[in-house]
């Protein structure tokens, strides 16, 4: 019994590994796709994509650290093209030189300057816009700035995500750019000082709160309105909120992309264009727009209308890039006023 | 049995003149077990020293602040969880009250709650709109936020209750042993002296479970700091949440490891306090007669009922009857039956490989330090995996498995480890190996060192001894330590989710992926599932009593 214990048991073993430790897969009709945006909200999409074209997509979701994975994965990746819902991350993972660019003559046409990195490095496929909800009886205003989210008159009555999520970070980003750094750092305190609670959930607990009563005001991208709205559950929350399509006051509204990077050893590098390239093409930009209740980047095309009974937004001037540039200045500014501490903090 | 015929043929005296070649084989698996472990700490180190310049050590406002509120966090959960298991297993080890037999199994269950899940399911419950509030609301008669206060679940206090509930049973189930089995004798003896209620707890129960307590309350105290999806939900920034934001949404990397370091410093101080006393009395006698537990009647039996099933009822069985409402509430919304299936079966197939390489590594180093005292130290190393927080346990296994692809290739080989399957099993071994290691430990102490004597002088090998004598006494710490992380691999997240290969989805990454859309009733019904697995392996841990 001895000798077959000891002999079997490590030979099984290193056998088992050797199955699961698989040799790279190289089938022409397909392409990998790293994605940090919830494999939901794109599998109708890239269902049709393939069922266009015929080229299989493989995905892989995590809420973060794929470009990490990339870097460590170096040549041998099998990542042809990272999607992610912030700029930052994009240009964060440019940064990590994981990337190459992409350009071709469809991209520029269909996707506007702004909405993709000069260099073809990062390219938009989707925008939305960061947005305030307020309550409907409690919030006469129509109209509010970013500015005035630090006004005394919400003291109490705020609620946000946490000061660190991706979303609010773009967001001060922007504020820095138009206020400077002193400004930016005060305005936050404002916004600090005026939480009813600290910092935590989703935007979508920011609907929540307000229709619970428990805030009158708060920051939440406008997409998560409409997909609150379809859903039985949360439709009685979105009853209790307007949408205030704010501005900075020498500036428009804060709006951010959906984009793709392309992997620097891709090794489907023309199926991933073509992805890409599908991506923004009419049928996929409205169809995206509709599961998502996303802008589409490509000019023109139809909005959900629902969403656009918020009024369409007017982009602020500050480029993506210099959102993507201040990230990590902005993160540091969360931490320096104590943002997630709470109005106590 | 043939081990008997062939040890009275052997000559003693073999044990003094053992040649040390012998030793190779143990001490070469405990080696390479050791670094198995430690390349992870090693990967580690390389990402911190990308940038050395800023790695002076200084801590800024909101750092202290994420160690108040990891210590609040954990002093809570600590008070909360130990009190709990503590009490839960000493009513339901000495007394004898209505519920009893069915509470002492079912007291197990809220460990098959995943935390994050947990964490959701509180918040949709203790809510304004969830049914608790809206309840109460009826029954005071208000209508909005104004009219009354209520208890926040987005809060400190909230997760220091959502952690302590669904992670108690760790200290249940090792104090339940103690006062079931080891201590019963001493228990008994008091009781015959006359001790009686709280003096039979409080003078005998509390320091009899002393080292049951501390041993549970380190892996309460290990789940609970690694946490990231409960704590960010309910809006605590804990070490662990901080770490993860400076890293992975700053990309500033040296800070982060900075307070990683500082984690780990944490935790190795955890583990530092949970170290066994290498010699203790060997062989606690056992009675082998079934101790008469004291029969409780009237208020006294009612207050044991209600404390004892609380735990059950506000940790498993509330949040599960919310998940089947909500599970049928989305019925159309639910997985289709490939997708669900395929998810099960990988989620399987992953707890299983996991557990089986946990058990093998476990038994080898247990072994190999018995035989070789002088490994102890490959023993505490194994432990260190699990004092890593998930995420950057995963971002230090990275280098690791790129530089063992790099040799791979080298050799001409084909295969690789990065984004394969047994990545993902290398880095749960590594995160979950202490666990093995220290049941099988456990286990193994409980052999009083004289047998190994006795067997040696009968001329007994290492190898025989190992399998025959070493192997059986510890095959119940074995499978204890086993089922345990079979039950966190089922639940776990960090690094399933980012080192899974394409395509490849366990029944933990799609509840996340629907959580984290905001949608988690989407996937009731494989967070239903995954109850249902780690419920069925919690089962066994008290059957395994």
């Amino acid at each position: 019994m001895s000798k077959v214990f000891s002999t079997r048991v490590p030979v099984m073993a290193a056998f088992s590994l050797a199955m699961l430790a698989s040799a790279p897969a190289l089938q022409a009709q397909e392409v990998n796709l790293y994605t940090h945006r919830e494999p939901g909200l794109i599998k109708p999409l890239l269902d049709k994509f393939t069922a266009e074209t015929g080229v299989k997509v493989n995905v892989i979701f995590a809420k973060s650290g794929l470009a990490e994975r990339i870097q460590s994965e170096g040549e041998r990746s099998p990542a042809d093209l990272l999607l992610s819902v912030d700029v930052s991350t994009l240009a964060y993972a440019v940064g990590l030189g994981i990337t190459q660019p992409i350009v071709t003559p469809v991209l520029e046409k269909a996707v506007p300057a702004g909405l993709r990195a000069s260099d073809g490095s990062w390219v938009g496929v989707s925008a939305r816009a960061r947005v305030i909800y307020a309550s409907k009886t409690r919030v006469p205003d129509a109209n509010l700035t970013y500015e005035s989210l630090a006004n005394p008159r919400f003291k109490g009555r705020l609620c946000i995500r946490s000061g660190q999520h991706e979303y609010n970070t773009s967001l001060i980003a922007a504020a820095l750019a138009h206020l400077g750094p002193q400004g930016a750092e005060t305005w936050l305190a404002g916004i600090k000082a005026n939480l009813a609670k600290k910092p935590s959930g989703g935007d979508r607990d920011v609907a929540k709160d307000i229709a619970a009563g428990a805030c009158d005001i708060g920051v939440g991208n406008m997409y998560y309105v409409g997909l609150m709205n379809q859903d039985p559950n949360q439709k009685t929350w979105v009853e209790a909120i307007k949408v205030i399509m704010p501005t900075f006051k020498d500036g428009g509204t804060h709006v951010n992309i959906s984009g793709l990077v392309l992997a620097k050893h891709a090794k489907h590098k023309a199926e991933a264009i073509r992805l890409t390239e599908w991506l923004v093409g009419k049928s996929a930009q409205e169809l995206y727009a509709a599961i998502n209740f996303e802008y589409p980047v490509v000019p023109g095309l139809t909005t959900d209308p629902y969403i656009a009974s918020f009024g369409a937004p007017k982009p602020d001037t500050v480029p993506l890039d210099t959102i993507a540039k201040n990230r990590k200045a902005a993160s540091e500014l969360v931490e320096k006023v104590g943002f997630d501490l709470g109005p106590q903090g | 049995m043939t081990a008997k015929t062939t040890m009275t043929v052997r000559t003693a005296g073999v044990a003094n003149a053992r040649p040390r070649l012998r030793l190779f084989p143990w001490l070469a698996a405990g080696m390479l077990l050791a670094v198995l472990v430690l390349a992870p700490a090693l990967g580690f180190f390389s990402l911190m020293g990308r940038d050395a310049l800023s790695r002076a050590f200084s801590l800024t406002p909101f750092q202290l602040n994420a160690i108040r509120e990891t210590g609040l966090l954990l002093a809570g959960v600590i008070v909360l969880a130990g009190s709990m298991g503590l009490v839960a297993a000493w009513l339901v080890a000495i007394y004898d009250f209505p519920g009893r037999r069915l509470l002492d199994v079912a007291l197990v269950l809220p460990l098959a709650f995943p935390t994050y899940l947990a964490a959701f399911v509180a918040v949709d419950l203790f809510d304004f709109f969830g049914p608790v509030q809206t309840l109460w609301r009826w029954i005071i008669g208000a209508k909005t936020l104004n009219d009354y206060r209520f208890f926040e679940t987005r809060s400190l206090p909230g997760a220091i209750g959502v952690l302590a509930l669904v992670l108690f049973p760790y200290v249940y189930v090792s104090c339940r042993l103690v006062f079931a089995h080891s201590g019963r004798n001493v228990i008994d003896a008091a009781r015959l002296l006359g001790a009686r209620g709280f003096g039979l707890f409080f003078r005998i129960g509390v320091p009899l479970a002393r080292p049951a307590l501390t041993a549970g309350l380190v892996l309460v105290v290990l789940e609970a700091i690694n946490d990231i999806g409960a704590t960010e939900h309910l809006g605590v920034s804990s070490l662990s949440v901080v770490i993860r934001d400076l890293w992975l949404n700053r990309g500033d990397l040296p800070a982060a490891a900075r307070m990683a370091g500082l984690l780990i410093l944490v935790v190795a101080l955890v583990m530092l306090a949970n170290r066994q006393p290498a010699s203790r009395r060997p062989g606690t006698a056992r009675s082998t007669a079934r101790p008469r537990k004291i029969k409780l009647d009237g208020p006294a039996a009612w207050f044991a009922t209600f404390f004892t099933a609380m735990p059950v009822v506000l940790g498993f069985v509330v949040p599960t009857g919310f998940l089947i409402w909500r599970a049928i509430a989305y019925a159309g919304r639910q997985a289709q039956a490939a997708e669900f299936l395929g998810a099960a079966a990988s989620t399987l197939l992953l707890a299983f490989s996991v557990s089986l390489i946990v058990m093998i590594a476990g038994a080898l180093l247990t072994i190999a330090i018995r035989i070789a005292p002088k490994l102890a130290p490959a023993g505490r190393i194994a432990t260190l995996g699990y004092a890593i927080p998930g995420t950057v346990l995963v971002l230090s296994i990275f280098p690791v498995l790129s530089a063992s692809d790099h040799a791979l290739a080298a050799v001409g080989s084909a295969l690789a480890l990065s984004g394969t399957l047994a990545g993902i099993v290398y880095a749960l071994s590594v995160r979950f190996v202490g666990i093995g290691v220290g049941q099988a430990g456990l286990a193994l102490r409980r052999l009083p060192p004289s047998i190994d004597w006795v067997a040696r002088v009968h001329g007994m090998k290492d190898l025989r001894l190992a399998l025959q004598v070493h192997f059986p006494a510890m095959l119940p710490g074995l499978m204890l330590g086993g089922t345990l992380v079979f039950i966190d691999t089922v639940k776990e997240l960090p690094a399933t989710l980012l080192m899974r290969p394409l395509n490849f989805e366990t029944l933990a990454t799609r509840a996340y992926a629907e959580a984290s859309a905001g949608t988690f009733e989407h996937a009731a019904l494989d967070s239903l599932a995954i109850l249902a697995l780690s419920g069925f392996a919690a089962l066994m841990l008290s059957r395994g009593k």
